[in-house]
């Protein structure tokens, strides 16, 4: 049991090391602490200077919470695309691994940028554009990152399987984030969208733990928050199952077609 | 199923197809029919030219690849239904550049390979250092990949590539960018392999390698198999060719025109040897053309005159050509 966790901790972190171009001090700090912030600053002052001053709070913390999958998908769909642009990917299907590990294990150290991002973010909301924090409930803060982090983990995973199959990473974390952008209620409340957008944004990460992480920041209590709590993290546990499978689907399409290994 | 064999293929056919409009798709047989038994512990060479199917043959046999007809075993096991079986016993090398993690060490990429293989990590660490220290990347360990030499990139292949010892050992194109020394090294090491009892299938295209190391080969063109045997088998089979090399003393300006034009001579070719001129003939086998060939060049003239075997590289151009 101690040699399968030791295992799986390594393939995490050379998986991390090995895979995350991001991994350098300038665009490390860059994409995990300016960039939110910037973001924030931006679509905040935004809705002030649209003369809804009193909609920072919603502003701010809705960018936050977007900083998380911004900086997830980056990093986690460049560990998927660059497994195979670097030919590595028949290697592991060679290889004895268990799948699902090393599948989730791409993700595994990533999780911790999605918190940092997002905690960075509502640091410089309150220092720069005067974050309210007098009323928030501060373990209800604390769990719905983690979960929102974990759902948009999973996501993230999920998309990583396209990425593979497109050898590109860019565009689909465009579109990851510009959908949840959208659809999820980080700027337009989710009920003001229209119909079809509005049923995306029920069945995508993010919407349910920032519904949840706004009411926190009004006093909710962990016991008010429990179903979007519940329902982000069921959301999350969908994308994980169908990512695991997709990648097993992959694989099975790589065997018959023999296109998307290409180290050998 | 015969467990005296390490690799068994049985009417092994792999066809490509591209495009998904139907009846717009271009399909590319890579591999038809090939049939092929390996004993255990030998290195069987898989040669051919580009193209040819050996890495689609390689690929199928490490669970890669489907085959679109036919079976294959390795060591008794179903390369499509009992693929974890065959991926618990096989070790691939490849070669190129690709297929490494060039962010991370030398040692952390056979830490990572250990871990995927699901090796205990006191084995993976105490095996992955024993054989870096064995490919001569000991030094260079703690160094990250990117800043590695082709040739050293190739050493870390191995080390990869042995790091679960394996039974059965794909080689593909092993020694390709290695220099000299490191070639040669690695030539060593094969036999020493096989003396463990492992299996090696080799391809190569340096045709000396393939005769010096394999103790049976498989020529395939164009996805058939085209002859199969030891190299000497190959050698006076399959090729359809004696060679004669003549030392001569003097030579003129038309003599390879007029050797050239002697029934059954495919080929002549003339070098420097010391003061003397080295003459090589390639003659169709059953063709008696040695007095034509003294009488074209003057008995007078000739030093030595050798009738031998072709090599494996003559050989194989004179199959596949």
């Amino acid at each position: 049991m101690a040699a399968a966790l030791h295992n799986i901790a390594l393939q995490a972190y050379y998986s991390y090391k090995g895979l995350f171009l991001w991994l350098n001090w300038t665009a490390y700090i860059s994409n995990v602490f300016i960039a939110p912030v910037v973001f924030v600053v931006i679509v905040t002052l935004t809705g002030r200077f649209a003369g809804q001053s009193d909609s920072a709070n919603a502003y701010i913390i809705g960018m936050a919470a977007y900083a998380i999958p911004a900086i997830l998908s980056g990093g986690i769909l460049q560990s998927f695309c660059y497994e195979r642009t670097f030919g590595t990917l028949s290697l592991i299907y060679a290889s004895r691994s268990n799948r699902w590990v090393t599948y989730w294990s791409k993700g595994l150290l990533h999780y911790p940028n999605g918190l940092l991002a997002a905690a960075t973010s509502l640091l410089f909301g309150w220092l720069l554009l005067d974050l309210d924090f007098s009323r928030l409930n501060w373990p209800a803060l604390v769990v719905l990152l983690l979960v929102i982090s974990f759902s948009c983990l999973c996501l993230c995973l999920f998309v990583g399987n396209f990425s593979i199959a497109l050898r590109e990473w860019i565009i689909p974390v465009g579109i990851t984030n510009g959908l949840l952008l959208i659809t999820s209620g980080v700027v337009v409340p989710v009920d003001q969208l229209p119909g079809f957008l509005g049923e995306i944004g029920r069945v995508v990460p993010l919407t349910h733990g920032l519904s949840a992480l706004r009411e926190a920041f009004e006093g909710a209590s962990l016991g008010d928050l429990v179903d979007d709590i519940v329902y982000e993290l069921v959301v999350g546990l969908c994308y994980l199952l169908a990512g695991g499978f997709l990648f097993s689907l992959l694989e099975a399409n790589a065997k018959r077609t023999g296109t998307y290994e290409s180290a050998i | 199923m015969n467990r005296d064999f390490a690799i068994e293929c049985e009417r092994l056919s792999r066809i490509y197809r591209s495009g998904s409009i139907p009846g717009r798709g271009r399909e590319t047989p890579a591999l038809t029919d090939l049939t092929m038994q390996v004993p255990k512990a030998v290195v069987f060479g898989l040669l051919g030219p580009n193209g040819a199917g050996k890495t689609t043959t390689i690929r199928i046999l490490s669970t890669l690849l489907a085959p679109t007809s036919g079976s294959a075993r390795v060591l008794g096991y179903d390369v499509v239904k009992q693929a974890k079986q065959v991926r618990e016993r096989i070790g691939f090398i490849l070669g190129g550049d690709r297929g490494l993690y060039g962010r991370l060490t030398g040692k952390q990429n056979v830490r990572y390979f250990g871990a995927l293989n699901r090796l205990n990590p006191k084995t993976a660490k105490r095996r992955g250092d024993e054989l870096l220290e064995r490919v001569g990347l000991a030094a260079a360990a703690d160094t990250l990949v990117e800043e590695y030499s082709r040739g050293m990139k190739q050493r870390l292949h191995i080390a990869r590539g042995l790091l679960t010892d394996p039974e059965v050992i794909f080689m593909d194109e092993p020694t390709i960018g290695l220099d000299p020394m490191g070639a040669q090294e690695l030539r060593q090491y094969i036999p020493e392999l096989v003396g463990q009892g492992k299996t090696i299938l080799l391809t190569t295209h340096y045709m000396l390698e393939a005769d010096m190391l394999c103790d049976e080969i498989a020529l395939i063109d164009h996805g058939r198999l085209v002859a199969l045997g030891t190299p000497d088998e190959i050698k006076r089979n399959f090729s359809r060719l004696t060679i004669f090399e003549i030392v001569v003393n003097q030579t003129s300006e038309t003599l390879t025109a007029e050797l050239s034009n002697i029934d059954g001579v495919q080929h002549v070719e003339t070098s420097a040897e010391g003061i003397f001129q080295k003459i090589t003939i390639a003659v169709e086998a059953g063709v008696d053309a040695r007095d034509q060939i003294q009488a074209t060049i003057g008995a007078e003239r000739v030093e030595s005159l050798v009738v031998r075997d072709p090599t494996l590289e003559e050989a194989y151009v004179s199959i596949l050509t």
